[in-house]
């Protein structure tokens, strides 16, 4: 879909939503709320934290709505962006403090059985380890451009910054995720070479 | 074994990154959707409590007459100075000093009332 017919659509969505339709409360919860989560654990590794913000960040959407603007932004870059900044002040406050139980990464999950499906996931886990040791602007721009799935030109309006310099800071930012993740490539079960396609 | 990354090891992490994002807990889904629905609901009645039109209201009694009044006090002081002959600004001066001098005498009175008050 295009970048403005999502921005159409989204400004139906709330609209909708200000009309009082459920389904459209409903909807945009479902939708965005798991996005802003992953988002807001990727970068704060703690699930309880990541909740909070997803919610606070659903919540001033929800403030925004009716002086939503459709031509200004879409929600997804609008709300990266506010996630990306209630998790600034979240590891704001915790450098300040003294780390306690709860902000300690949590283990990953190893209900999952069989071993490709550990290895993916020790896989992702090494992956968001490392890029939380990128440059802010780096993560932002990997993060955007691989795992969240905008293109170039979004990322650029969404970030203030040209297309070229993202592109340059996308390359940058992988250059320094393969130095990061070299010792642990044989950790993660990238002996042969055929594995990988 | 070649230990360096390349792009498409890069992107086979990136698309398993993609694929198995952090899945949030069902029971704080159904959190985020009730609160939703409530602002939903808080925004609704919001909207048929205070109109657009109520606010037009408000800015029509207090708003809109501020410049109205202000130019006008503005426009008084202008003629006021501009037709005051300067020769009587110094009278002014007195007459304020005047009342410096009454303010005096009240005091003077008030003293004595009370003097009065003590040995009547």
């Amino acid at each position: 879909m295009s970048e403005t017919m999502q921005r159409r659509q989204d400004a139906q969505w709330l609209e909708a939503f200000c009309q009082g339709d459920k389904n459209a409360a409903l909807h945009l919860t479902s939708v965005y709320g798991p996005k802003a989560y992953a988002q807001a654990f990727r970068r704060l590794a703690n699930a309880g934290e990541a909740e909070e913000v997803a919610q606070e960040a659903l919540l001033k959407l929800w403030k925004v709505a009716p002086e939503w603007q459709a031509e200004k932004a879409q929600i997804s870059t609008w709300l990266y962006r506010v996630v990306e900044n209630l998790c600034t002040d979240i590891l704001r406050k915790r450098r300040g403090s003294i780390v306690g139980l709860d902000a300690v990464a949590e283990p990953p999950d190893l209900s999952a059985t069989s071993l490709d499906q550990i290895q993916t996931k020790g896989r992702v886990a090494a992956l968001y380890a490392a890029m939380r040791q990128l440059p802010d602007a780096q993560r932002e721009a990997i993060e955007m451009r691989h795992l969240e799935g905008f293109s170039n030109t979004e990322i650029a309006k969404a970030t203030g910054q040209t297309v070229r310099a993202v592109e340059s800071l996308t390359a940058r930012a992988k250059r320094k995720l393969a130095s990061l993740l070299m010792p642990k490539k044989e950790a993660l079960g990238y002996e042969d070479e055929s594995e990988l396609g | 074994m070649n230990q360096s990354w390349d792009d498409d090891e890069l992107e086979a992490v990136f698309k398993a990154a993609r694929e198995n994002p952090p899945q949030m807990d069902g029971v704080a889904l159904d959190r985020m959707r009730t609160a939703a629905l409530a602002e939903q609901a808080r925004l609704q009645w919001e909207r048929r409590a205070i109109t657009p039109r109520f606010w037009d209201e408000i800015r029509d009694i207090f708003v809109k007459p501020v410049p109205v009044l202000g130019s006008a006090l503005a426009a008084c002081c202008g003629v006021w100075l501009a037709l005051y002959p300067a020769e009587f600004l110094p009278d002014i001066a007195m007459g304020l000093s005047g009342m410096t001098d009454q303010s005096t005498v009240f005091y003077a009175l008030y003293e004595e009332l009370e003097v009065n008050e003590v040995t009547p």
